[in-house]
């Protein structure tokens, strides 16, 4: 990829040079797609809400969500399914079984990655270490630190992953644990400021690890009236960030709201819900090309 | 004019990060899982053993409820419900003055009609215990500047209402108050820093949602009522 890249830069340069037509350029360009799908907050939400439910009637549902994935990655040659956190907490196979069942439907899907949220803590960090050792998919945290407990080692700050023509890094980011979960819970997890961390790891994927797609997984949350960290500061304060996969605030966006960073880049936020009532799916277009490229980026700092 | 451009192309060039290289068309949608969607039956087969235990237990019908009971701020039949029960139970063996639960604790809604088992997890689907905070009376004045900008919270044997920045309450002057609440919101959760003023505390032993399922099992019909406890003016 990186040769790739280096190939089209010198191609560019010498187009600039001699001042080649840019429609002869164009005939190289190579355009191939990658779809995320992407859920949260589905709250151990395995079985559909009943037919005489007042909001949701006969909605979400594990095994339909599971139909629509196949379907999808019948069609697509590369996907990627991720998850924002809060897997657990909220229906009767939580209490009963502790997660258990969650993660083996979600190894069973493939999920490939999954951040944490605050109620994946809810039967204590020992409660979601012995779960995540049967996980096939990534944890990822950036901002937990988990070394003084039985999480150490169970997550990643971030994973590259490799699809075609893409090279994704995605890392997670947790909200702050203080005042939101019993600290007998969390134990000697330690929170750290999201903001920073995610400038550092971004800017680190792209250009040190040469990722193309940077994607955060968050449990932040959307937007808050107050100046609590949230996606949409993130967004704002982080322009290597291409798209933002949220949870916490179960905002139901139909799709995903952009944000123009202080780079006159847009970063993408989504976010479903919660309860598996929906699936996200975004697309990703990547389009390998010189001279139209260049103006396009000059074009979109007015956005 | 042509070298006007290439140097201006040439600028641009170099003055791009590397990813400016690359251009994306990104385009996102979210999709509705609805019964549209035939079930994957290889997922089915790995929850039906595990839906099967359950089941036995969830579908037990425990009361019956003339109205459909929703969480509302300041106030709603839930909320007040919720709040009474908890009062209740924590004052049959302790002196207890109020009690406070948190409004985003109540997880989920009730039905009109039969309420089960599943009914009442789904509510409080999370293990709290019942405890009994004792504060003294001066850190009062925390949880009413708490509760006045709140919007509401699940309260019972206590009064408040709000009018402009003023709070007026129907607490008895005491040397210390105490107070009813979950061991979440003891520890400081939803913000509720005021609990670290704690001078004693007491463990009932009794999960919130226990309490609720004990309830339930007690009364034929729930009955419940708006009856201005949390306004404002």
């Amino acid at each position: 990829m990186s040769n790739r890249r280096k190939f089209i830069q010198q191609i560019a340069s010498l187009g600039a040079v001699s001042f080649l037509n840019p429609t002869e350029l164009l005939a190289g360009r190579e355009t191939e797609s990658l779809c995320i799908m992407h859920t949260n907050d589905v709250h151990s939400h395995i079985e559909p809400f009943p037919l005489n439910h007042k909001k949701y009637p006969g909605m979400g549902g594990v095994a339909r969500r599971a139909e629509l994935i196949n379907k999808i990655r019948t069609e697509v040659t590369h996907t990627l399914l991720l998850d924002a956190g809060d897997m657990f907490q909220g229906t009767p196979y939580f209490n009963y079984y502790g997660g258990e069942l969650e993660f083996k439907l979600m190894n069973a899907m493939k999920y490939d990655a999954a951040t944490i949220g605050n109620h994946d803590f809810d039967n204590g960090v020992d409660g979601l270490a012995k779960q995540a050792r049967i996980a096939n998919f990534k944890l990822l945290s950036a901002n937990y630190d988990f070394e003084e407990t039985s999480m150490k080692g169970l997550t990643k700050p971030y994973h590259i992953f490799k699809r075609g023509t893409f090279t994704i890094g995605v890392f997670g980011l947790g909200i702050e644990l203080k005042g939101l979960v019993d600290p007998k819970m969390y134990s000697e997890t330690k929170h750290k400021e999201p903001i920073e961390i995610a400038q550092k790891l971004s800017s680190y994927l792209r250009n040190t690890k040469g990722c193309n797609l940077i994607i955060c997984l968050s449990h932040l949350g959307l937007k808050y009236e107050s100046k609590q960290v949230s996606d949409t500061i993130l967004a704002e304060q982080c322009s290597e960030i291409d798209v933002i996969l949220g949870g916490h605030t179960h905002t139901f966006l139909d799709k995903p709201i952009e944000i123009c960073t202080s780079l006159g880049k847009t970063t993408y936020i989504s976010q479903v819900g919660w309860a598996g009532i929906k699936l996200g799916r975004i697309d990703v277009k990547l389009q390998n090309d010189t001279n139209s490229l260049v103006f396009k980026n000059q074009s979109e700092n007015i956005c | 004019m042509r070298l006007y451009i290439s140097v201006l192309l040439l600028t641009v060039l170099i003055g791009c990060k590397p990813n400016s290289t690359i251009q994306f068309d990104i385009k996102g949608h979210s999709i509705p899982i609805d019964q549209e969607l035939k079930p994957a039956l290889s997922v089915q087969d790995i929850y039906n053993p595990y839906k099967i235990g359950l089941d036995s237990i969830m579908n037990e019908v425990l009361c019956y409820s003339p109205y459909f009971l929703e969480k509302k701020k300041p106030e709603s039949r839930l909320n007040n419900w919720m709040a009474d029960v908890c009062y209740k139970h924590s004052s049959i063996n302790s002196e207890v003055d109020f009690c406070l639960l948190n409004y985003g604790g109540i997880r989920s809604t009730l039905p009109k009609g039969s309420i089960t088992t599943n009914d009442i997890f789904q509510l409080m689907p999370f293990e709290n215990e019942l405890v009994i905070i004792e504060i003294p009376r001066s850190s009062m004045s925390k949880v009413f500047d708490y509760l006045k900008i709140s919007g509401g919270h699940p309260i019972s044997n206590l009064e408040v209402v709000i009018k402009d920045e003023h709070i007026s309450h129907s607490l008895a002057q005491k040397k210390t108050i105490k107070i009813a609440t979950s061991d979440y919101l003891a520890n400081g959760g939803d913000k509720m820093f005021f609990f670290a003023d704690s001078i004693a505390m007491v463990k009932t032993g009794l999960k919130i949602r226990d309490v609720l399922l004990i309830e339930c099992r007690d009364i034929d019909t729930l009955i419940s009522t708006i009856d201005n406890r949390f306004t404002y003016e």
